[in-house]
Formats: structure tokens, C-alpha cells, sequence
């Protein structure tokens, strides 16, 4: 069965995308990239050749929304929105992240 | 549905792609925006831009990669899903396939049969436009004449609606050909070359007849006779060695092979191995009292079939001012006995009937009523998966209801309750294939002269589909059924009333009562079916045949006119080889005669008879079979002589000529005289008259199932005898033991005679019965599964309502009920929905008895003892399905039950 190899990064990729919109509403690909790299002052970049794979994925999973709309520079763009699927997936994910994270960080402090 | 446009997406491929190539290339402009709001030139910041980017095919073909992952990745998902759900009821799982299976398989394998013999059409170009070609005689009321040599050449010549007509003569049927490795019997077709024209056929190799080919061949002309061969006797006698131009010896006269006919070529399903020419000289284009040929027009492209039968008709009418006679059999039927005298053929009138129902229409009936059995099992099958369903969903709401609550979409679990539903019906599909092949190969093996166009009959295309359409039907009805429930009720009530029985249970048990009802039912019309075929089958194997069938062997070998042209030369090789096999340890009788019953055709043979009490058809009476025997004969068949004398050595060619006459003839011709002494004139008014010397039982001649017929005996020693063919002997050892031994004889007589049809006399006759036979064999089976299948369904409801009402039992129980009353309770629900549904699937049976009758022999539609077998017989299985679950309510213990 293909799955990917990176297993965590992925989750972690959906995880953000998935905030993301569920906080600004409707972007497209650009916005997405462009969010995830000013959140984080340039410590993440989401490279493009991850970034379109994860939102085809996710359109599939019905977890976003794809529609076809123009920026406000009057470019024909592809807008993403978050589904009720979407929200809970988030939740899921999020919880899992946070846990994940609690975890490995109570046993840095401890080891 | 969403799995379903997943997959249109994948293959739909190239328009996401298009997507997905926009969408990069905004985001390339979008970088391109800002680098140049940075201050940097156009052509900078497109470089930027790109180089910032990177590869976009490639990212487009992760991305679609990604989809393709996801759905693959949902769908073993849901495979396996459902195949544990399956492997969790391991008994529901297997019910449902192999219920299934039976449903399928019996349909895609009478599908089979009912495509390859009835739907597909004649391997023929354009071949509904095939028709036959021949007489009916409406003042008498037979059955279809074939036409004479004048009459066919006539047609030919005036007829406007054919683009061809041809001819074909069955002839003998068969030929000897003498092969490289030994002599054998092939089956063989006369024909001309306008028969080619008309079926469109051609040759694999070589050339068909040439025109004039086909006549009478002349003695003085230089040209050899030819032949042309069937691909499979080709492949078979000369083992596809080149074989064009070579001579072969047919009825050991030398024929040179012209060509070979493409594999499968025949004409009006004869099997025909080899081709000869009609021979039509010009004394058989004079005799117009010969009806030996059958007759195959194609219709014009732009000429209507009604068209071209108002043509024939009309053709009727002035066919004898357009052809100059009056002795034609289209001529008007005569109203005075001198002129029927003179032309009792006439009062025929020309007909035609498309080629396809000509060769089909004899089996067709049966294969419909097969075809209707089938799809009645199916019907049963699928009342049972409902209510295996049903059952199973009552179990299963709980889960479902809790699967939606927890977020499952209705999509979700409808897509999986179809991949359950897909799992089943593709094991149960492709096990149904395999089942009705090997099926099929049994069928087709064990009755070869069962069925016409048999060689066509085989699990292809169109099966494949109709069996995948059925299986998809099954898979999509399973998943409905199975979340029709959820869907009705709200999720909440799913969940509190799940396990205990709600104020809808009711509804859900009326709703599998009746389906109980209705595989009864349909199990009962199939059970009355097979029971009077069953019946048909009995009362044939009991019909008296008129001889003493036990420890006859029979087996037949034709003299060849080449070798024997004459009667004389024929009945001394005979005699001769009766001596020889007489001789034969073992054999205790031997004998020779020119029919072989139960298979003789009725001959219908004009006869003058002298002192005949009842009025005659024409200047003759018609008699319906002659039969020419060699000494012996009444002895060696146990044929008891009932009035006079058999025949006896001193009946010889210069004695006086005499005859023996069945019973029957006797009874019909000389009511209250005696027979003895009587004359008649068998064949024609020159013939000499012949004395009754006596009356021997009847024999069924044409079958078992016909009317015994009149029938005249004579002598091959004395004249107007036709030879004879078939040689019968008495014995105590089987055929298989004597087969050596009589071709070692018949060799050392003459090695170009092949013996044929070496079996003993029950074989023959079981063989005639094959296709009643083949029909309640195949019937019974039906009705066995439909049995299986609705006791099943039975047990499953009863056994689930028991499950349901345990609490109500156990209530009962603890009140006070006895055991054997719960046990009565119970019984009495199961034995009433059976009941109910024996009247309707009897009064069914009575509104499908037409479709039957036609099939059966000696008992009627509505025959009383099967009724009551088919009433016992459900009963009986009604009452085993019930028992178990009675068994176990009245078990129940009631603290337990009533704890819970």
C-alpha cells in the first residue's frame, strides 16, 4: 500500500493547512504558503512541491473545498474552504499533535 | 457514490491535470506579483518566480499521485472492512454465496443456452433473412410437406421476393467414406449450388459446386464426381493433411474434394460432415409425387417477409397455366374422387417461416420454460438475501447507528455496506461462472441430441455480462437493503430500540413473513413443474414398446449401391452375415430389417387395400410405416405373432407374396373381418397384390410418446422390399463385448462397411426420451435448490423471530406455558406462512400450466397425486426448517431470558 514515507511531516503539513482555513476562510494555494511562512517568520517554508499534493489529497478526503475565484489582482485562483469533515479532522489532528508534542517534550525535560 | 466519482476522476485524469496546471500556474504569477511589488523587473521577476517555484510537472504528478494513493488506499480500506465484517458472521457470509452461486450459476447457465440456440442468430450473413421454404396441406391438416424437384425449379424460375433460392436433401443422412485409417459413417447433405448463394456461405478452402455441378451426373462426361468436406471431418478422418483435389470414396465410389468448409458451416442443424451434390437429372425433375427437398430462400434487401408470403400465395394460384401441368401440388384441392385420383397431392399451399425458427422451434418451448425455472430460483434467492439481509440489519442497527453517530457520513456507510455487498457477489459471480461451465460441459455431454445448434451453446460474452449484470444488481440491492433501515429512523431511535423489539419490529416481520410467503411459493411452482416432468419421464420409461427390449444389441452398416447395385446381391450379404454373427458365442438370435424403432419417421405410404371398411383419403389409404425384414425377425425382436403366422423360409421370391399387418392395421382397415387372407398393395398401383398371412402386436415405431400407427411388414426375401440397414441381435453380453467381434465379422465381409450405432436396445430407446429426460432432470435440480434455498429462508425467519421474541417466550414459559405448547407456537407460525404459500405458489403453477403442458406425456397440469406430492413435500420441509428454532424456544430458560 503507497503511503508516504513521512509519515509525521504530513500530518503536520495537513494540520496547518487545515488551521489556517479554518481561521481565514477561503485562500488559495499561494495564500496558503505565503500564511504559513509569515506565522512562523520564515522558520517554516512550505515548499509548493508538497504543498498542491496535500491540498488534492485533502479535496479528495472531502476534508477542503476547492472552487475556482480571482484574487483581488484579478487572477483566476483555485480558493480552498474547510469542510464539517474538515473541522473534525482538525480537532482529531490537533489533539494528536498536541499530545505528540506534550509527550516527547515532558521526556526531553526528564531524560 | 463518492467512490464512484473518485474513480471517474482518476480516469478523467487529463481535466484535473488541466486544473491543477492553472492552479500552479497562478501561484508562479502570485510569486511573480510580489517579487515585482519588490521592485524588480518583469523579467527578473519571472526568473525569480521560477527558479523560487521549481519543477511544476513534477509537483503535478506528485500531486496526482497523491489522489490516486488516497483512493486506492480507501478502497482496500473498504475491503477489508467488509471482509472482516463477512469473516465476523462466517454462516450469514456463506448463505448468502452460496445461495448466490445457485441463483447465478443456474441462470447464466441455461442464459447459455438460451443465447447460443435461441437469441444468437444463424451463423449466416444477414440470417433473418433466411426463410424456409414448404407445403402445407390445410384440407388434411399436416405439418409442412418439402417440396419436389419441379416444384423447387419452378419456384426458382417465377418467384420475384428471393435473391437465391437453394435446395437440401438429407438423403440417407449418411454416407460410408472410407478414410485413411478405416471406414466410417459421416453424416451428409445433398445440396446445389444456389443453397450457398442463399445461406451465404463460403468455402475455408478449395471451391463449392460450380453451377451444373450439381445435377445428375452424366456417365459418358470426363469429370469426376465431387465433394466437399466439413472443417471438422477434415480435421477429424484426414487430420488437416491438404486434402483439395484428392479423391475420397463416398459409398465406395471415388469423389474428388473440391474444398473444405469453414469450421461450424452446416445447413438446418443436419451436422453435416460432408457435402454432395443434389443430383437433380431430369427424371427427378419430373416426378412431382417426391417431396424430398427441403427449400431455403433469402428475401430481397427491400422485400418485406408479409410481402414475399402474399407472393407465394399468389404464385399459388396460377402456378399450373404458368408452368403448363396439372398434377402439381399447388393445384386446387379436387372436390370428386376421380380427380383426387388423378392428383392426390394437390390443396397444398406454399409457406414460409424464417430459417432460425425452422431449426430452433422444436427445442424452444423447453428452453423457455428452463429459462423461466431459472430466473424463478433467482427470484427465490434474491426473497432470501432480502431476508438474510433483513435479518442480518436487525442485528447490525446498533453498530451502524453507533458508526453514525461517531460522524460516519450515510455516503460513507453506504459505500461500505456496497463493498460488502460487491465482496459477495464477486466470489458468488465468478464461482457462478465456473459452476455453470462445468455445468454446461455435463449438460452438453450427456445429452449431445438434446438441444439444436448444441455446438453453439458455451459461457461467453454475452453470459460473462448477463452473470456480471445480475451480480452488480445483487451487490447494489445489498447495500440499499442494508441502510434503508438507518435511514428511515432517526439515529437516536436506531440506538434505543436496537436489540429490544420497537414499534416498527412489526412492520420488518411482516415485510420477511411475506418474502417467506413468496419463496414458497415459487419453490412450490418450480416443485409441480419437475414433479410432472418427473411423472412424463415415468410414465415413457413405462410406455410398452411392443418387443421385449432386454438383451437386444442392435447396430446398423449400409451396403453401398457401387458395390451392391442390386436387392439380390444385398440380401445374400446379408443372410451371409447374420450366419456369420448367428455363429458368435453368446448370440442366441440375429436379425436384419430397414427401421429401427422408437426413431422411425412416419412414412405415410399410399396403399390400396382390398375389402377396407373405412373410406380412404384418396384412390389409397394411407399407411404409416412399412417396415422390410430379414428372416427371423418376429422371433429375435419377441414380437408375439397375435393372428397367423410370421414369415417363414418358404416365403421366397417365386412363392406366393405375402405381408404381415400390425394390430392396429387391422382394427383401422378391416374392422370385423378377418385379416387373414386379406390383400393389399403396398407402394403404388402396379405393385402386386399381397396376401395377410398374419398380425403381429404393435410396436412403437416413431417414439414412445407417438401413436403406435398402422403399419405393413414384408419379407426382404420376396419383391418390393427395401434393404435392410439395421442388424438386431439377442444376446447375453453387453455391446462393449461384442463390438470387436461384430467389426471383425462385418470387416471380413467388407472392409469399406462401417458398423454404426453399436449399442443395446435400452440405450436406443433411453436416447429417444433425451429431451423429456434432459428437461426434469434439469427441472428437478432446479427445484431442489429452490427447495434448499426457501427451507433456508424459512428456518432464517423463524429462528430470528424466535431470537427476537425470546423475552415475550420466556415470559410465557414462566407463567406457566408448557414446553411442548411453545414448541406447538412456534411450529404453527412457520407451518402457516408455508401453508399460505402452497395455495399461492399452486394456484401460480395452474396459471403457468400452458407453458408445460405441451411437454408432458400421460398426465395432465393439474394431476392430483403430484399436487399432493408437491403439498408433502413442502410440508415436510417446512416442518424440518421450523424445527430447530421451535426446539430451541421451547429450551429457553426463563431467568436467564428474563435477567437480561
Amino acid at each position: 500500500m503507497p503511503k508516504h514515507t513521512n509519515d509525521r511531516l504530513q500530518g503536520t503539513l495537513d494540520l496547518l493547512i487545515l488551521n489556517i482555513l479554518a481561521r481565514g476562510g477561503a485562500q488559495h494555494g499561494y495564500a496558503i504558503a505565503q500564511r504559513i511562512h509569515h506565522a512562523t517568520d520564515g522558520s517554516l517554508r512550505i515548499e509548493e512541491g508538497s504543498l498542491y499534493p496535500a491540498l488534492q489529497r485533502m479535496t479528495h478526503e472531502k476534508w477542503l473545498r476547492a472552487e475556482w475565484g480571482v484574487t483581488n489582482t484579478g487572477r483566476k485562483a483555485r480558493f480552498y474552504t474547510i469542510t464539517p469533515t474538515g473541522r473534525r479532522q482538525l480537532e482529531q489532528e490537533e489533539r494528536r499533535w498536541l499530545t505528540l508534542t506534550e509527550a516527547v517534550a515532558r521526556a526531553l525535560r526528564l531524560a | 457514490m463518492s467512490r464512484l466519482r473518485r474513480l471517474w476522476n482518476v480516469v478523467r485524469r487529463s481535466r484535473m491535470d488541466d486544473d491543477l496546471r492553472h492552479e500552479l500556474d497562478t501561484h508562479v504569477a502570485l510569486i511573480e506579483e510580489e517579487e515585482r511589488r519588490q521592485g524588480l523587473t518583469a523579467d527578473q521577476a519571472r526568473r525569480n518566480a521560477r527558479t523560487r517555484f521549481g519543477n511544476p510537472h513534477a509537483y503535478r504528478e506528485r500531486a496526482l499521485d497523491a489522489v490516486i494513493a488516497t483512493w486506492f488506499e480507501h478502497a482496500c480500506k473498504d475491503v477489508r472492512f467488509a471482509a472482516r465484517v463477512l469473516r465476523r458472521a462466517p454462516g450469514f457470509s456463506a448463505t448468502a454465496v452460496l445461495t448466490m452461486v445457485l441463483g447465478i450459476g443456474a441462470n447464466a447457465a441455461i442464459f447459455s443456452i438460451l443465447n447460443g440456440v435461441i437469441l444468437r442468430p444463424l451463423p449466416y450473413p444477414s440470417s433473418e433473412r433466411l426463410m424456409y421454404v414448404s407445403a402445407q396441406h390445410p384440407a388434411v391438416g399436416t405439418g409442412a410437406v418439402t417440396l419436389s424437384p419441379p416444384e423447387y425449379k419452378e419456384l426458382r424460375e417465377v418467384n420475384r421476393s428471393f435473391t437465391a433460392i437453394g435446395a437440401f436433401a438429407p438423403g440417407a443422412g449418411e454416407v460410408n467414406l472410407t478414410a485413411p485409417d478405416r471406414a466410417r459413417r459421416v453424416r451428409s447433405a445433398n445440396v446445389d449450388e444456389h443453397l450457398f448463394d442463399a445461406l451465404g456461405l463460403q468455402a475455408a478452402q478449395g471451391r463449392l459446386f460450380a453451377p451444373g455441378e450439381t445435377g445428375r451426373p452424366d456417365p459418358a462426361a470426363p469429370t469426376a464426381p465431387v465433394a466437399i468436406l466439413s472443417h471438422e471431418l477434415w480435421q477429424t478422418a484426414f487430420g488437416g493433411q491438404p486434402m483439395i483435389g484428392k479423391t475420397v470414396e463416398v459409398n465406395s465410389r471415388p469423389r474428388e474434394v473440391i474444398g473444405i468448409m469453414p469450421p461450424g458451416a452446416d445447413v438446418l442443424n443436419h451436422r453435416t460432415e460432408i457435402w454432395l451434390p443434389l443430383g437433380l437429372g431430369p427424371s427427378e425433375l419430373r416426378s412431382r409425387r417426391a417431396h424430398y427437398l427441403h427449400v431455403i430462400g433469402r428475401l430481397k434487401d427491400q422485400v418485406t417477409a408479409e410481402a414475399a408470403q402474399t407472393e407465394l400465395k399468389t404464385l399459388n394460384e396460377g402456378w399450373g397455366e404458368r408452368v403448363g401441368v396439372s398434377d402439381h401440388m399447388f393445384a386446387p384441392l379436387p372436390t370428386d374422387g376421380a380427380a383426387r385420383a388423378s392428383n392426390p397431392d394437390a390443396g397444398h399451399v406454399l409457406q414460409m417461416s424464417p430459417l432460425h425458427d425452422q431449426i430452433v422451434s422444436p427445442a424452444s418451448r423447453a428452453i423457455w420454460m428452463l429459462q423461466v425455472a431459472a430466473g424463478l430460483v433467482l427470484l427465490i434467492v434474491c426473497a432470501n438475501l432480502a431476508n438474510l439481509l433483513a435479518a442480518r440489519v436487525a442485528m447490525r442497527r446498533r453498530e451502524l447507528a453507533v458508526r453514525m453517530a461517531l460522524g460516519a457520513t450515510r455516503g460513507r456507510l453506504l459505500t461500505q455496506s456496497i463493498a460488502e455487498g460487491a465482496m459477495l457477489s464477486i466470489i458468488g459471480g465468478a464461482a457462478a461462472l465456473w459452476i455453470a461451465r462445468v455445468g454446461l460441459h455435463a449438460l452438453t455431454q450427456a445429452y449431445p441430441m438434446a438441444l439444436p445448434r448444441s455446438g453453439e451453446v458455451s459461457v461467453d460474452l454475452p453470459v460473462l455480462l448477463f452473470a456480471s449484470g445480475v451480480a452488480i444488481a445483487t451487490s447494489v440491492f445489498f447495500g440499499l437493503v442494508q441502510l434503508r433501515h438507518i435511514g428511515m429512523k432517526g439515529v437516536a431511535a436506531a440506538l434505543t430500540d436496537a436489540g429490544t423489539k420497537g414499534a416498527t419490529g412489526g412492520t420488518r416481520h411482516y415485510i420477511r413473513r411475506s418474502l417467506v410467503v413468496v419463496e414458497v411459493a415459487l419453490a412450490v411452482i418450480l416443485v409441480a413443474g419437475a414433479g410432472l416432468l418427473i411423472r412424463t419421464i415415468a410414465n415413457l420409461g413405462n410406455v410398452d414398446a411392443g418387443f421385449n427390449r432386454s438383451r437386444l444389441v442392435t447396430f446398423s452398416i449400409t451396403l453401398p449401391g457401387a458395390t451392391y447395385p442390386d436387392m439380390t446381391r444385398q440380401v445374400q450379404t446379408f443372410l451371409r452375415l447374420l450366419d456369420a454373427l448367428r455363429a458368435v458365442p453368446g448370440v442366441e438370435a440375429a436379425t436384419a430389417m430397414s427401421g429401427l424403432p422408437p426413431h422411425r419417421p412416419v412414412l405415410k405410404m399410399n396403399t390400396r387395400i382390398e375389402n377396407a371398411t373405412t373410406p380412404s383419403v384418396g384412390p389409397f389409404h394411407i399407411v404409416d410405416y412399412y417396415q422390410s425384414v430379414m428372416p427371423g425377425y418376429f422371433e429375435t425382436m419377441g414380437i408375439p405373432i397375435v393372428r397367423g403366422r410370421g414369415f417363414q423360409s418358404t416365403d421366397t421370391a417365386s412363392s406366393g407374396l405375402v405381408v404381415v399387418v400390425n394390430e392396429r392395421f387391422a382394427a383401422r382397415f378391416w374392422k370385423g373381418l378377418d385379416p387373414i387372407g386379406q390383400r393389399v398393395k403396398p407402394g403404388n398401383d402396379q405393385a402386386p397384390w399381397f396376401t395377410v398371412v398374419g398380425v403381429a402386436k404393435d410396436v412403437k415405431q416413431g417414439g414412445l410418446d407417438q401413436d403406435t400407427g398402422t403399419e405393413l411388414y414384408k419379407s426382404v426375401l420376396q419383391p418390393q422390399s427395401a434393404s435392410p440397414s439395421h442388424v438386431v441381435l439377442r444376446t447375453t453380453l453387453a455391446p462393449a463385448a461384442l463390438s470387436q467381434t461384430i467389426e471383425r465379422v462385418v470387416r471380413e465381409m467388407d472392409p469399406a462397411v462401417p458398423v454404426v450405432r453399436l449399442r443395446d436396445m435400452e440405450a436406443v430407446f433411453a436416447e429417444s426420451i433425451q429431451r423429456p429426460r434432459f428437461l426434469a432432470q434439469l427441472l428437478g435440480l432446479f427445484a431442489g435448490l429452490a427447495l434448499l434455498v426457501a427451507a433456508i429462508g424459512t428456518y432464517g425467519v423463524i429462528s430470528s423471530l424466535v431470537a427476537e421474541r425470546r423475552r415475550e417466550l420466556g415470559i410465557r414459559l414462566a407463567l406457566g406455558a408448557s414446553r411442548s405448547a411453545v414448541l406447538a407456537h412456534v411450529m404453527r407460525e412457520g407451518l402457516l406462512l408455508t401453508a399460505i404459500g402452497v395455495v399461492v405458489g399452486l394456484a401460480g403453477a395452474f396459471g403457468l400450466s400452458r407453458l408445460i403442458a405441451s411437454l408432458l406425456f400421460g398426465v395432465t397440469p393439474t394431476d392430483v397425486p403430484t399436487v399432493a406430492g408437491v403439498t408433502a413435500t413442502m410440508i415436510i420441509v417446512a416442518v424440518v426448517a421450523c424445527l430447530l428454532p421451535a426446539w430451541r424456544a421451547s429450551r429457553l430458560d426463563p431467568n436467564a431470558v428474563l435477567k437480561v
